[in-house]
């Protein structure tokens, strides 16, 4: 019996040789991204405009084995990175193809994007950006009087806007946090900017400051000490979005349950498709010695591996147009990264703020998985109370220092 | 068939209790699992308390539509769907000619072979996952013909073509199939099943027919059918549910299997909790069809015989 | 029926996938673990240096430390999965029903037990909490709490196998225990204590050692997919088994040999378990 079967398992192999491969007569361009409708959008809008081409969406896992599988052979034609030391990590690898574009000093983007597009330091375009999205502050103006949220300038002033405000509680009973923070990263990494320190030297070595990096943990740790200013992770609920974010921990200002939200610009299509919480934008507050705040982006590139690679410099240039950025805007996906493209004038805010963040620092010498890693390892354990602000601020050192992943010593 | 005794009045109630809080244990994350497939997405998150939990305000059942048009999970299942059943019927077919040849022939060099094969049975999983990874990767590379191998493949299928993926290589059905379907355990199972038949029938058969493998085909295997069909349903659900494997070597929304498939609705639309307990439903599903059909097989007719002898 | 070439003709396909799959694959780790390889560079030898680091690295030993724990759901498991089949070992229909219940989370793929435990230990709006919650047991944040997140690990991993394959095979040796002797034993009024140690223990018994064996092996070669898919390695690295740190080693940072020698280790570790059960061998 076994025979029989083994000989239709030839049979099936057969008939898989015998297929064809895809017909010849349209190009194929393998584009991957994540499957968002405006994806979908720009991939026929461009098809329409070049007759006998298909782009085919690939979907993008997790960044490191999609690493993996491009250095392998298996590369797309485009390729889309979601964050700038994912780009940088296939730029220095030589997985990507030059393209031709603007130089550094007739940038008509975002400057901050530039990390998103040039390799490492060097004036290699690598890349050509799509949209940006700067951190800002969400305020709930049905909770914060207006003139008072606009008054803030620095993070004291938050604060004790914060606690006048506090404690309050929805009409169902439920507290009401003061601001919510999405992403603990980006928030130890913006404070630290805020307090003038670096991460890495342009040769990528490690240069955290581990004094600077003490106070930032410890200026953390106050915060969270107050009660109702900052949720517990417990805290916080995952109603899901459907717009282009990720993982959304805002359900809370989305509940009506926070006066602040710290977060990125692209949950503004979310909030706009909402009518539960009325909200504003803002801008980030400053630190002790700047306002850097962080930023991230969109950017395209092509794979060095690209089988069709003019057509493909022509997608991605496409992409970064002017016509494409429009269309994008149509998707309420904030905020395109030309400068000069017009946005609603409740967002114009968001403008003010692209111009003053900056990509978060990338090594070329570390893995950015591990980089990852390191961080959230770091302050894991000084939130959980673990390591303290000296000791994390240790741990997060010697660890990029050494490149490898510290766990918190007993 | 008596069971003995009648039991006592407290003895049946304790076993009734237990039988219940069996039930309840092991039903209970089901249902949860089922109810939050049903519910909206905000109403998972509205804190509904007592039985409200396991039961949706509104049933929502376009959930079951809505996994199958957010993402191609009918492929992904079809894709679970072909690799399981390849891979069992290749797996018992290997099984049972290498159990033949080890069990009931006999030639020099049995014993060195089979000893070899025991060492490979020791070895892990997590060594060979490495190595394995790259070898089907580097495959086309090796052979001539890179590109032969590489090209994606297209059936043509009524109106439409189907991708069927490479030949060889990621992305292929053949790397998915075939590493998984050398088992070691599978030839033991029915060495020890085949090695229970009398000799005397078999040299009989031999003598009469002049060929092992009519001897093998015709003898052998129908005697040790329900160890056949044993190892074939643990095959399969061994190759329905792998997760490691596919998750390494399939990258496009062509070829991915089901259990990869399923964590795309934790990175495409931020978790959709009730997609992805939907998803999960329609995944059991099919097991659970293989189940009642093997039932008679397996659960209460388990040929343990053989392989208690054999572990023992 | 004795011929060298007819027996290695039916073997032969078995064996070349053995050698390919299994046999090279096992070298191939061995050596690779003796270089530092990170795809983008080319290899370069560095002979007992990975390990040299590994035994020195802490997060290894945390690693190490959290599979041993982990694999201490295994004699639970054995012993779960003896009591049920004890309990279930009955033809009737009841019995039946109980039976196919508690094989449940063996058919169903694991993938989706795990999403579904996930949600089921959320801290506020999971299952448990909310019954918890309405005894008014303060509840743990399970799997957001380094403490409780081995804890809520080994409550998935024995709920999903004390049903499963074992519980078969200890169902299949009780039944090879003659009926008569469960009936006088009983008619003699022995507990259940000096039943089992009297009667089922001296059938058993290998078969409950072989099945420890065979779980350590399980335990401390998986869990892979229960910390990528329920725990993502836990609150402060708490739920890391081997195998999870194998895989980011080798295919997120992109640390192949260092990867590999964790492997090795790995094997190093079973390796008297497996000694165990070469001794346990088929008799030919």
């Amino acid at each position: 019996m076994p025979i029989k079967k083994v000989l239709m398992l030839l049979c099936l192999l057969a008939i898989m040789a015998g297929c064809r491969p895809a017909p010849d007569g349209t190009v194929t361009l393998v584009w991957a991204t994540n499957s968002h409708p405006s994806r979908i959008d720009a991939a026929r809008w461009f098809e329409k405009q070049h007759p006998g081409v298909r782009v085919e969406i690939m979907p993008m896992g997790d960044s490191r084995q999609f690493f993996l599988k491009c250095l392998y052979g298996d590369a797309p034609d485009v390729i889309t990175f979601f964050s700038a030391d994912t780009f940088q990590a296939f730029a220095e690898n030589g997985l990507l193809r030059p393209l031709s574009g603007p130089s550094r000093s007739a940038w008509p983007y975002y400057d901050a994007l530039q990390d998103y597009c040039f390799k490492g330091h060097t004036d290699e375009l690598m890349a050509l950006p799509q949209v940006a999205y700067p951190y800002v502050l969400y305020v709930n103006p049905e909770l914060v009087p207006q003139e008072k949220a606009m008054a803030v300038q620095s993070w004291r002033d938050l604060l004790g806007l914060v606690r006048t405000l506090s404690p309050a509680v929805t009409d169902t009973g439920k507290p009401v946090f003061g601001l919510d923070i999405q992403s603990e990263s980006v928030w130890f990494t913006t404070w630290y900017w805020q307090r003038g320190g670096r991460f890495f030297s342009p040769e990528g070595n490690s240069v955290l400051d581990r004094d600077i990096a003490r106070e930032t943990l410890a200026a953390m740790e106050r915060w969270r000490r107050l009660p109702g200013v900052i949720p517990r992770p417990s805290d916080r609920l995952n109603l899901p979005s459907s717009g282009a974010s990720q993982g959304v921990l805002g359900s809370l200002f989305l509940q009506g349950r926070a006066l602040f939200y710290w977060s990125g610009s692209w949950k503004i299509a979310d909030f706009e498709a909402q009518d539960r919480v009325p909200w504003q934008v803002r801008m980030l507050p400053t630190g002790p010695v700047n306002g850097l705040t962080v930023m991230g982006g969109n950017s395209f590139g092509v794979s060095c591996r690209s089988t069709h690679p003019e057509l493909a410099k022509q997608f991605v240039a496409a992409l970064a147009g002017k016509a494409a950025q429009k269309r994008h805007l149509a998707h309420r996906i904030y905020l395109p990264a030309r400068k000069g493209i017009p946005i609603p004038q409740s967002l114009a805010v968001l403008k003010e703020q692209a111009k003053a963040a900056r990509c978060p620092e990338h090594s070329a010498l570390l893995n950015e998985a591990l980089v990852k890693e390191i961080f959230k390892q770091a302050l894991e354990a000084h939130r959980l109370g673990v390591a303290n602000d000296e000791e994390a601020a240790e741990m997060l050192a010697s660890a990029l220092e050494a490149g490898a992943v510290e766990v918190p010593r007993d | 068939m008596t069971d003995g005794p009648t039991p006592s009045i407290t003895r049946r109630l304790g076993a009734l209790a237990g039988g219940l809080g069996l039930i309840l244990v092991f039903i209970t994350p089901f249902v949860w699992m089922i109810a939050t497939s049903l519910k909206s997405n905000a109403e998972m998150f509205d804190g509904a308390s007592g039985l409200g939990m396991l039961l949706p305000k509104a049933w929502r059942w376009q959930n079951y539509r809505e996994i199958f048009t957010l993402i191609p999970f009918g492929r992904y299942l079809a894709n679970s769907a072909f690799t399981a059943s390849v891979s069992a019927l290749l797996e018992t077919g290997l099984a049972a000619l290498a159990g033949f040849g080890l069990g009931i022939l006999r030639w020099k060099g049995r014993e060195q072979v089979h000893r070899l094969l025991f060492l490979s049975w020791l070895i892990p999983f997590s060594v060979v996952l490495i190595p394995r990874f790259f070898m089907m990767l580097q495959l086309p590379d090796i052979l001539p013909g890179t590109d032969f191998w590489t090209a994606h493949r297209v059936l043509p299928a009524g109106s439409h073509e189907m991708a069927v993926g490479r030949l060889l290589g990621l992305d292929s059905f053949f790397t998915l199939v075939v590493p998984a379907s050398v088992s070691v355990t599978a030839t033991f199972l029915l060495i020890t099943a085949m090695e229970r038949i009398p000799h005397q029938i078999l040299d009989a058969a031999y003598l009469e027919t002049g060929s092992r493998y009519r001897v093998f085909r015709d003898m052998v295997l129908p005697l040790v059918t329900p160890t056949l069909v044993t190892v074939a349903f643990i095959a399969f659900l061994s190759s329905w549910q792998s997760f490691t494997w596919p998750l390494l070597v399939t990258s496009t929304l062509t070829m991915q299997t089901a259990t990869v498939g399923l964590r795309a609705f934790q990175t495409l639309h931020s978790t959709q909790w009730p997609l992805l307990m939907a998803g999960s439903v329609v995944l059991t599903l099919p097991s659970l069809g293989f189940l009642l059909l093997a039932q008679t097989f397996v659960i209460d007719r388990y040929q343990l015989s053989e392989l208690t002898e054999h572990r023992i | 029926m004795t011929d060298t070439r007819r027996g290695l003709a039916f073997v032969a396909p078995l064996f070349t996938g053995v050698v390919f799959f299994c046999l090279i694959p096992a070298a191939a780790c061995a050596v690779l673990s003796l270089f530092r390889w990170s795809l983008t560079s080319p290899p370069s030898f560095v002979g007992l240096e990975n390990y040299r680091t590994l035994l020195g690295d802490p997060l290894f030993l945390q690693a190490a430390i959290n599979t041993l724990i982990l694999s201490l759901v295994v004699p639970l498991q054995v012993a779960g999965s003896f009591a049920l089949a004890l309990f279930l070992r009955r033809t009737t229909p009841w019995h039946r029903l109980l039976r196919l219940v508690v094989f449940l989370p063996t058919l169903v793929s694991p993938v989706a037990l795990y999403i579904m435990w996930r949600s089921i230990f959320f801290a506020d709006m999971g299952l448990l909490n909310r019954l918890l919650d309405l005894v008014g047991v303060a509840a743990p944040l399970w799997l957001e709490d380094p403490g409780w997140a081995k804890a809520a690990v080994m409550v998935v991993l024995l709920w999903e196998s004390i049903g499963g394959f074992q519980m078969l095979f200890f169902l299949a040796g009780l039944r090879q225990i003659p009926e008569q002797l469960h009936d006088m034993a009983r008619l003699d009024g022995l507990p259940l204590r000096r039943r089992i140690r009297d009667i089922y223990w001296p059938w058993m018994r290998s078969l409950v050692g072989f099945n420890l064996c065979l779980g350590f092996i399980g335990a401390i070669q998986g869990g892979f997919e229960i910390a990528f898919l329920m725990t993502g390695g836990g609150p402060l690295r708490s739920t890391t088994t081997l195998s999870y740190l194998l895989y980011e080693n080798a295919f997120q940072w992109q640390k192949m040999g260092y990867g590999a020698a964790v492997g090795v280790l790995m094997f190093l570790m079973i390796s008297p378990l497996l000694a165990l059960k070469w001794k346990g061998a088929p008799r030919d």
